[in-house]
């Protein structure tokens, strides 16, 4: 089988960046007898376009065709190389690119010996692996063209309304009886500047009103079945039991308030409320006070919860604000640790706190504000940091500025998609330049599930999580290649030979990403990999006891051969 | 790929780092053409100049590199490097977009990085784009070539072309997102900071390119003056920032950034004290506490809280004063470094466009966020934010461009 395949090895001089160090002439007498190259020449350079012509038309288009390109580096001109051929129509599979540039030449430039031996030791190595390599069949599915979105907070209507203008059918499920999440218990949105709550207005329109929703309130998620393009979730909503197919989830389940526990006297004297209790009586018949004083980082930025909730200090400066507007003559006072507003937005806004009267006290974490007292709480008494003196406030209202914490049924959630969270509880994403796509393909997270966020953000996050959904799904035919495309890696499936297989399920416990897993075969238990799961890890390699499982790209046959061309 | 048809007008991206970069790969996974207008040489914007990115201290250069190539592979993007955005008139029912390209006097697929023109230049205009830079190859400086044409009889591949002349492309476009990101600002005006006056006195992305490791040092720090290793130094954070006499704002990435540089000083030189003057530690993005916290804690940073009143250079060109108020005793300091870093200068820079009825209208503070609704933005030129929060708004500007949606 392999001797039918035919390789061709070109070496380039690159103009004799590679031949002045490289002895190239005599790498190509010892290949002129090697029993599976059929030709093999030294050429002047590879990578211009002229080249890359001459190339193709030397490369017959059959199957059997391989290629060995002696050039440079994938990261400097092979790259454009295999590119170039590949425009040209031959099969970038049947190329293999061996650096005798970077990694012979100019790094041995002071030891021509060894930099030839390395060059024909790489080079034989690189025959050996164009023989023995195998490919990952692809595997291309029709995504259906619909989005799930959980969650109907700003985040989740947001990614709603946004996949509404692009066309897509949305499934809207949210665990509450009314949209609006989080902002259903507050009085207004701030910074208002920048239209959040027009936006905001607007989504909930559409939400209630385009027939490209469907909207499922008082929803619960029972089960998750499939991947990227075709996921089959099941939910009860209200007493049905419904089954939707869509080909993306966008997860915006947002947050809950951290409750003080005893902190602070919390329940046990009067007038020491939560940022909540306050917008609940901003709501209702409203609070009018003489003093009150704001405690930031309650039950955050500690041991326990070493994190920043990133929207405590904003929100904290939107209520300061609204106590001043019901009483000009107040004192307000806000104890924080450090004021988070990055940006111009919120900088402008806490600079709006401070004209309108806002007083700011810096406390440290080692010394926390202590409440004084009988029933009412009546004044605070706080290590002052920057002056190093004690100050004490009247205070008639005390309010605890509590983190966003992630909900309760957040890791019920991350079991059912099989997501990972980070040490808080937060979903945890790809990467910086991938902040909002989960680990696992087809599943994106945005708003306050993924991280704290005001709504403004929460709102862009949505919008952000929509177009990538988009992304996904603008296609008719949907392949593993191009889920992995998104993932920036190469496309390689784990691959079981079935008659090999023992069924021992070591593959199935160590694989991260749930693509192995055992079926009846026979009579027998055998393993099989969920091609739109597997990202070729190849964790299962390393634990299957007698290598049933694979990967063809990375085979152990393709290693020890190649291995064997390096020591023979 | 069997993506669904591109739309009939293009739309044009300017500014080709990580905003201008995810904006592209958006509209065009989403079926629209791009073109995508970059000022200078190569993708990548200031994120290519960084050595690490926090909060992961990975290199800046993963994540990014992929992207690029991304961006220059796909055949809906059309990128335009050495260009600028001339005018944008509004026709009927389009944009019509002049793009000025400056000759590049290399053909970067042609070059082939030998290096062979460096030495035959007389005038050092010739020199790589980092090792960053995709695709990769050497770059003359038109400020300072002379046009003499000793690189064109040196290179090999003939890739040179000093005759070439800029060129000038119309675009009828469907929008327009900016995406021009930010640049460093000379604070030197603001006398109190001393910039100017003392090689070891630097902004924040000037240390990071001489600190980068795969910059001139290899990651290691020395001093500017004399090449030898610092004893201390200081990390002046809103220094220019968060000033009513030059950018009101909080440039949204300096805590983090002064962070990530102290502690990897500390990483490659565990004698050298670093020391943070800080006004509040904003650590507030996703996992920055932990860094801070971990920072902090392990690695004898030292926090000062306040923004020093004066910094000279030491008589003898010995050190760097920075004088500041110790507010707890309410008395007057001066402690000697010697290096100064400040961080917080960061200025949104936008592509002057000839006013054609179209250029956008900045806001007070030079930022395009409080700006007419039909001008599509996003990140750092809209409003300060890290490269998490560019990505997020360049995804959401794409998705508005791609609905024909107001902003």
């Amino acid at each position: 089988m392999e001797d039918n395949k035919q390789t061709r090895c070109f070496l380039c001089e690159c103009y004799g960046e590679i031949s002045d160090v490289v002895d190239l002439e005599s790498i190509r007498k010892g290949l002129e007898h090697h029993p599976r190259i059929v030709s093999c020449e030294k050429v002047k350079s590879l990578c211009l376009e002229e080249n890359i012509d001459e190339l193709a038309k030397r490369i017959p288009l059959s199957p059997e065709s391989r290629v060995l390109l002696g050039a440079c580096s994938f990261l400097a001109r092979g790259d454009a190389i295999i590119t170039g051929l590949q425009k040209r129509g031959i099969d970038p599979k049947h190329i293999e690119l061996v650096d005798l540039r970077e990694g012979c030449a100019w790094i041995h430039r002071d030891d021509p010996a060894s930099a030839t031996k390395k060059a024909g030791d790489l080079i034989n190595m690189g025959i050996a692996a164009l023989v023995q390599r195998n490919y990952s069949e692809d595997l291309t599915i029709e995504p259906k063209q619909e989005v799930l979105v959980i969650g109907a907070g700003p985040a989740g209507i947001s990614a709603a309304a946004s996949l509404v203008k692009l066309g897509i059918t949305v499934h809207l499920l949210d665990r509450a009886k009314t949209p609006g999440g989080l902002l259903n218990l507050i009085k207004k949105i701030a910074p208002e500047t920048d239209g959040t709550p027009q936006h905001v207005e607007a989504f909930l329109y559409t939400v209630g009103n385009s027939p490209l929703v469907r909207y499922y309130p008082g929803s619960r998620i029972s089960a998750v079945r499939g991947s990227a393009g075709d996921f089959t979730v099941e939910f009860t909503s209200g007493s049905d039991v419904k089954s939707i197919n869509v080909g993306a989830v966008i997860i915006a389940t947002g947050a809950r308030v951290n409750l003080p526990g005893s902190l602070y006297r919390y329940k046990e004297l009067k007038g020491v409320i939560t940022g909540i209790e306050l917008e609940r009586s901003f709501k209702g018949p409203g609070m009018k006070v003489t003093s009150a004083v704001f405690i930031q980082c309650v039950g955050v930025r500690d041991a326990d919860r070493p994190y920043c909730s990133a929207i405590c200090c904003p929100v904290s400066l939107k209520q300061a604000i609204q106590l001043l507007e019901e009483n000009p003559d107040a004192e307000v006072t806000i104890l924080h640790r450090d004021i988070m507003c990055p940006g111009s937005v919120l900088e402008d806004y806490y600079r709006k706190a401070m004209e309108a009267g806002v007083r700011f006290v810096r406390y440290d974490q080692d010394t926390p504000p202590g409440i004084l007292g009988a029933e009412q709480v009546e004044e605070i008494r706080v290590y002052d940091v920057i002056t190093g003196r004690e100050r004490r406030i009247d205070a008639e209202l005390v309010v605890l500025s509590s983190p966003l914490i992630p909900h309760d049924d957040a890791a019920r959630v991350a079991e059912l998609f099989d997501l990972n969270r980070d040490i808080h509880g937060f979903y945890e994403v790809r990467s910086l330049m991938h902040p909002l796509e989960t680990t696992k393909d087809g599943v994106l997270v945005c708003g306050s599930a993924r991280w704290p966020v005001l709504a403004r953000t929460a709102i862009l996050q949505g919008e952000a999580a929509a177009m990538k959904a988009f992304a996904l799904l603008n296609t008719d035919q949907l392949t593993a290649t191009q889920i992995s495309q998104f993932k920036e890696r190469k496309f390689s499936l784990a691959l079981v030979d079935r008659q090999a297989c023992t069924g021992c399920g070591n593959c199935v416990a160590i694989c991260p990403y749930d693509a192995c897993s055992l079926e009846a075969d026979q009579g027998a238990y055998k393993s099989t990999v969920s091609q739109m799961r597997c990202t070729g890890c190849g964790s299962c390699v390393s634990v299957c006891p007698n290598g049933s499982i694979q990967l063809p790209e990375q085979n152990a046959l393709l290693i020890g051969e190649m291995l064997k061309a390096a020591f023979s | 790929m069997s993506a669904k048809p591109p739309h009939m007008k293009p739309v044009i991206v300017i500014g080709g780092g990580v905003a201008g970069i995810t904006a592209s790969l958006d509209l065009a996974r989403a079926g629209t053409a791009v073109h995508l207008v970059e000022k200078g040489p190569a993708l990548g914007g200031q994120v290519s100049a960084l050595d690490k990115l926090y909060p992961t201290d990975h290199c800046a250069f993963c994540p990014l590199w992929t992207e690029v190539r991304n961006c220059m592979l796909n055949p809906l993007i059309t990128v335009h490097t050495c260009a600028e955005i001339n005018t944008i008139t509004k026709t009927d029912g389009a944009l019509k977009v002049v793009v000025d390209e400056h000759p590049r006097y290399i053909d970067e697929n042609r070059c082939i990085s030998c290096g062979r023109c460096v030495p035959a230049c007389g005038v050092d205009a010739i020199s790589t784009l980092g090792a960053h830079a995709y695709p990769p190859s050497y770059y003359i400086y038109r400020e300072k070539c002379t046009l003499c044409g000793k690189c064109v009889d040196v290179c090999p591949t003939s890739a040179i072309d000093i005759n070439r002349k800029a060129a000038s492309s119309e675009i009828l476009a469907r929008d327009v997102i900016w995406a021009t990101g930010f640049q460093d600002y000379d604070i030197s005006p603001l006398e109190e900071y001393g910039y100017g006056t003392h090689p070891d006195i630097m902004s924040s992305l000037q240390f990071e390119e001489w600190t980068a490791e795969s910059g001139l040092n290899r990651g290691t720090v020395v001093k500017k003056q004399d090449n030898k290793q610092p004893a201390s130094i200081a990390f002046i954070q809103c220094a220019g920032a968060r000033d009513l006499r030059l950018f009101p704002y909080c440039s949204a990435v300096c805590c983090m950034h002064a962070l990530k540089q102290a502690q990897w000083v500390k990483r490659r030189n565990p004698q050298v004290q670093c020391v943070i003057f800080f006004t509040d530690m904003r650590a507030e993005g996703r996992h920055y506490y932990e860094y801070y916290l971990r920072e902090i804690g392990g690695s004898s940073i030292e926090l000062l809280r306040g923004r020093p009143g004066l910094i000279y250079p030491m008589p003898d060109e010995d050190g760097i004063a920075v004088k500041y108020e110790n507010t707890i005793t309410q008395s007057r300091q001066i402690r000697k470094f010697d290096m100064v870093v400040l961080n917080g200068a960061l200025q949104p820079s936008l592509a002057k466009s000839k006013d054609s009825g179209y250029s956008p209208i900045l806001d007070t503070e030079g930022l395009l966020s409080g700006i007419s609704p039909t001008i599509k933005s996003c990140g750092f030129c809209r409003e300060p934010m890290d490269v998490e929060a560019s990505v997020v708004q360049a995804s959401s500007a794409a998705l508005r461009v791609h609905v024909g949606e107001e902003q």
